[in-house]
């Protein structure tokens, strides 16, 4: 799927069709490091850049930086990608960090764009459930000031206190609580980027329905950085919720569970978040067979599967529908339900949200990805366990039933050669690629990286995407070779 | 390419009866919903996927504009034939295709309406949200290039927030599939830059959309104010009091007097504004939130509040809604309708804004809008036949967008800026903002084939005052810097 461009690029009036003349994969020349280390001084303040060992901080993927640039203001970021186009330097734009195995290695990284100075929220009108704030503020700041006000912005997110709400664009990862509340695809109503060519554009605005232009948060939404560097965003919110209740029910088996799910979801129910887990991630999480009155022998023993709902709402609606998933779970083929307690429910939901969270440096370790729907949990499954099997990986998984989408760790002992289990991670996505297309390797050694199609398979739009890349960003310099297609 | 040989390889293409060129068959394509007028060259009412991607690569070769066309209730002007050439109506295009109430989507062509498809999964417990007041005529496809809204958007968001994936064909005559079988895919966004693109990157053969479970209760409120301001106030506290619900709508004394007069719905003769609110949920959640708006509704001095206690009662009360457009005939025989948004705590001000606007310029304004939204529908009452009326009400109607501008909001919500409002887009975008949109457009459609002459302000090329300002900011920096 690698390298080959499309062959109607070569069409005239194709931007795609020029030769990428971007940043090579020979690093900058000191000289010219030097020289936009000093430009960049001058634009932001000498203690805006680093250049010393100070950069090994924002090492990724084997890759260290020979700048760091702080920017202060949106402008000094589109003066930094000016300055970046005009020499060729690549970009890797930079939040909290917690993401930076996502993708390929780009193909050079000389200037690293650290945001987190632009922390600030510019407006907040709660009677308006909206807020705009600048991209480097981190989730955790951004939902301290919003609970002042009982409102939250409605996304899990793994890592608050790292992560950075132009972070999260650029990702566009989300919890299952993505059932209830979507993901910020939804959430996100205006954006503000800054381009090579040196400008920042607007696009959507500060109100929560708007078909004024062309919907330009799509645009940098899960586009790793490529296309732009997000700047500022605007987000409707959400109130917080009175009241959270959990209820599990355990299975003896992954199927049923997966039913049950089906069914729930069918019913007039409302869950936030529906969760399957395996075994494996059921016993991680300390969950075990309660001892009954009949003095079942499997007491204590970790279930084959175990469902998890969220209901988040009104003190009496949480209640009602615990009790409820409770009930009907016996019909269902549950061994036993559990409604779960606040301390309790937060260990399970704080474990499964560290579950897919992506690895910073993992060793003979990968998380995946497979969004295929509900009806198709089941058979990935089970698929996934077989393949594993097949080259020798360990497998845990869980599947956000809700949304469609199964989590899956893979990995070896850490004393295997990282070349045995770069083969293993590449026999698998192969084949779940071959299965059912939509696999990505969220996060994997770097080594494991290079003949991995860690994006799944080519979308079909992949020579517009191309052409978008081409137009927004002509000289390759941003994040290069990261993104799908290695654009 | 010569018209007669044009018609005659359509016809290849389509057979005879896909094909209209006959001036006076044409007429009907002049316009839609809004204004402006043009009549298209010819034509085409394909019925697969594969005849429009023929007819695509057909105008191509012969370097004729295409303008898609739904059921032409679109209010901007986006479905006008402004170059002429081929117009290609989806409306043949209207099957269901797929039902998939496991995976609660649905696949459907571009030209089934959209009430239809609520209509058939209704029975089996499921329904598509985004509900524009055109439902019964308006159609998928044009829903999807308008991004549109309606009345439940408040609490289950718009058209793009229920669209999975979409078979598209590129102005290149290349058909591909946008989106995949799950909720998320790699790569850039295409589905979501479809969405709201006004029919200019390309055209929807087929769209996967949600399907979304009905709810197990559902509640309606109808409360009577003698103000619009009071109205508007209880809408910004309910919002505030943490409570978002499934919609809610406003109709001012004007509405609800030519409401009143065609339907006799009970509406008191000296009523200012009557505000709807719905609640959907669990059965129990929903005593409690209606407890709470209407003691807000009373707060705020309302004079009466209605719960409705049946499903009757319930569609008696959306009635009045409903109808509404259809009673302004009372009032006047044209109206232009505005469409534009604020944030929710500038509805008062806004329109007291609009009432002015409405001594100003001597013209009645009706106001029935998505209040919950904070998005406006103010209704210029006039007739055709009074001197330079036309021109007034156009004056009038960007007076109005400049104050939703002035209170941070944006000139259009829902209907989309087409040829309407291409003008005032400069007034919210800067040159480089139109850029990049511009940037974006040219990545699916360099040729500028589709939908030509739209969304884009017409005074200035954006290429051009890209280009420099480009030239001019990298010159002073990298000289400023020596490179």
């Amino acid at each position: 799927m690698l390298g080959a461009n499309d062959p109607k690029a070569d069409e005239s009036g194709s931007a795609a069709a020029e030769p990428p003349p971007g940043p090579a994969a020979e690093p900058l020349s000191p000289g010219a490091i030097a020289e936009l280390q000093a430009v960049l001084a001058d634009v932001a303040g000498p203690d805006s850049v680093m250049a010393d060992e100070r950069c090994r901080a924002y090492r990724a993927d084997d890759l260290t930086p020979a700048l760091v640039f702080t920017p202060g203001t949106p402008d000094d970021v589109a003066a930094a990608l000016l300055l970046a186009d005009g020499v060729g330097a690549a970009v890797v734009p930079w939040g909290g960090g917690t993401a930076m195995v996502l993708g390929y290695p780009p193909r050079a990284a000389d200037l690293v764009l650290d945001l987190r100075r632009l922390g600030r929220v510019l407006a907040y009108e709660p009677a308006d459930l909206t807020v705009s704030v600048q991209a480097g503020i981190s989730f955790a700041a951004l939902d301290g000031v919003l609970a002042a006000s009982g409102q939250r912005l409605a996304l899990d997110c793994p890592h608050p206190e790292a992560a950075t709400l132009g972070g999260l664009v650029a990702t566009n990862l989300a919890g299952p609580r993505r059932l209830r509340y979507g993901t910020l695809r939804d959430a996100l109503i205006g954006i503000r980027a800054a381009h090579p060519d040196g400008t920042l554009t607007r696009g959507g605005g500060m109100v929560v329905k708007n078909v004024s232009g062309y919907d330009m948060m799509k645009l940098y939404l899960g586009s790793l950085g490529t296309l732009g560097v997000v700047v500022e965003l605007n987000l409707k919110l959400a109130p917080r919720p009175p009241a959270d209740g959990t209820a599990l029910l355990y299975f003896p088996a992954l199927e049923p569970a997966l039913a049950a799910a089906d069914n729930l979801l069918a019913s007039q129910l409302l869950p936030c978040a529906v969760v399957v887990l395996d075994a494996g991630v059921a016993a991680g999480l300390g969950l075990r067979l309660a001892p009954d009155a009949a003095g079942s022998p499997s007491a204590g023993a970790v279930p084959g599967a175990v469902l998890a709902a969220r209901f988040e709402g009104l003190q009496a609606t949480t209640e009602r529908q615990v009790r409820e998933l409770g009930d009907r779970g016996r019909d269902w083929g549950a061994l036993q339900g559990q409604a779960l307690g606040p301390r309790l429910a937060s260990a399970v939901w704080d474990g499964l949200l560290a579950f897919q969270a992506l690895d910073t440096a993992p060793v003979n370790s990968a998380l995946l990805k497979l969004s295929v729907g509900p009806g198709d949990l089941a058979a990935v499954m089970a698929g996934a366990i077989q393949v594993s099997e097949q080259v020798d990986l360990g497998c845990l998984q869980f599947a956000d039933a809700g949304s469609g989408i199964v989590y899956l760790r893979v990995g070896q002992p850490e004393d295997r050669p990282a070349g045995v289990f770069a083969w293993a991670l590449w026999a698998l996505q192969m084949e779940l690629v071959r299965r059912w297309g939509q696999s990505v390797v969220l996060s994997c050694p770097t080594e494991a990286k290079q003949n991995l199609p860690l994006w799944g398979r080519e979308p079909a739009g992949l020579p517009v995407m191309r052409e978008l890349k081409a137009r927004f960003d002509p000289r390759g310099i941003l994040n290069p070779g990261r993104f799908v297609g290695r654009m | 390419m010569e018209r007669a040989q044009l018609v005659t390889r359509l016809q290849q293409i389509l057979g005879p009866d896909g094909v209209i060129h006959r001036p006076d068959e044409l007429t009907i394509y002049e316009y839609d919903g809004a204004f402006d007028t043009h009549e298209p060259s010819v034509v085409v009412l394909p019925t697969r996927t594969e005849q429009v991607a023929e007819i695509v690569r057909l105008a191509n070769e012969a370097d004729l504009p295409i303008t898609p066309r739904g059921a032409g209730t679109g209010l901007s002007g986006g479905a006008i034939a402004k170059r002429g050439g081929i117009q290609i109506a989806l409306t043949r295009m209207n099957r269901i295709l797929e039902l998939d109430y496991r995976n609660r989507r649905a696949v459907v062509e571009p030209g089934v309406i959209n009430l239809d498809l609520s209509t058939a999964t209704t029975p089996h417990g499921y329904y598509y949200v985004p509900d524009p007041s055109s439902q019964k005529a308006c159609t998928i496809g044009g829903n999807v290039a308008e991004n549109s809204g309606g009345p439940h958007c408040l609490a289950y968001g718009v058209t793009t927030n229920h669209v999975l994936a979409l078979e598209v064909v590129l102005p290149s005559g290349d058909v591909i599939w946008t989106g995949g079988p799950g909720l998320d895919t790699a790569g850039y966004d295409l589905t979501g830059l479809i969405v709201g693109s006004e029919g200019t990157l390309g055209i929807v053969t087929k769209a996967v959309v949600r399907l979304t479970r009905l709810p197990e209760a559902v509640r309606v409120l109808l409360a009577q104010y003698d103000t619009v301001l009071d109205a508007s106030n209880t809408v910004s506290a309910v919002i505030g009091s943490g409570i978002v619900p499934a919609a809610m709508e406003m109709m001012d004394r004007l509405v609800c007097q030519a409401v009143e007069e065609a339907y006799h719905v009970g509406f008191p003769a000296d009523v200012g504004a009557v505000l709807l609110v719905e609640v959907d949920g669990l059965d129990e959640g929903l005593s409690y939130q209606m407890d709470r708006i209407e003691a807000i509704c009373r707060a705020n001095h309302a004079r009466s509040v209605r719960i409705a206690a049946t499903v009757e009662e319930r569609a008696a009360l959306w009635n009045a809604r409903k109808m509404a457009f259809g009673a302004m005939g009372r009032l006047a025989p044209s109206y232009y309708m505005q469409d534009g948004v604020v944030p929710r705590t500038k509805l008062p001000a806004t329109l007291a804004r609009v009432e002015e606007v409405s001594r100003e310029y001597d013209l009645r304004i009706a106001n029935v809008f998505h209040a919950g939204d904070g998005n406006l529908h103010p209704l210029i009452l006039f007739d055709r036949r009074d001197q330079g009326a036309v021109e007034r009400v156009l004056r009038a109607g960007v007076e109005i967008l400049q104050t939703c501008i002035d209170m941070g909001g944006t000139i259009s919500g829902e209907h989309g800026i087409g040829l309407e409002k291409k003008e005032q887009m400069s007034l919210i975008f800067t040159a480089d903002d139109l850029a990049a949109m511009a940037r974006l457009k040219a990545s699916f459609n360099p040729r500028d084939l589709f939908n030509p002459d739209k969304i884009f302000p017409s005074r200035v090329s954006c290429a051009e005052v890209r280009e420099v300002r480009q030239d001019g900011r990298h010159a002073t920096l990298l000289e400023q810097f020596g490179h």
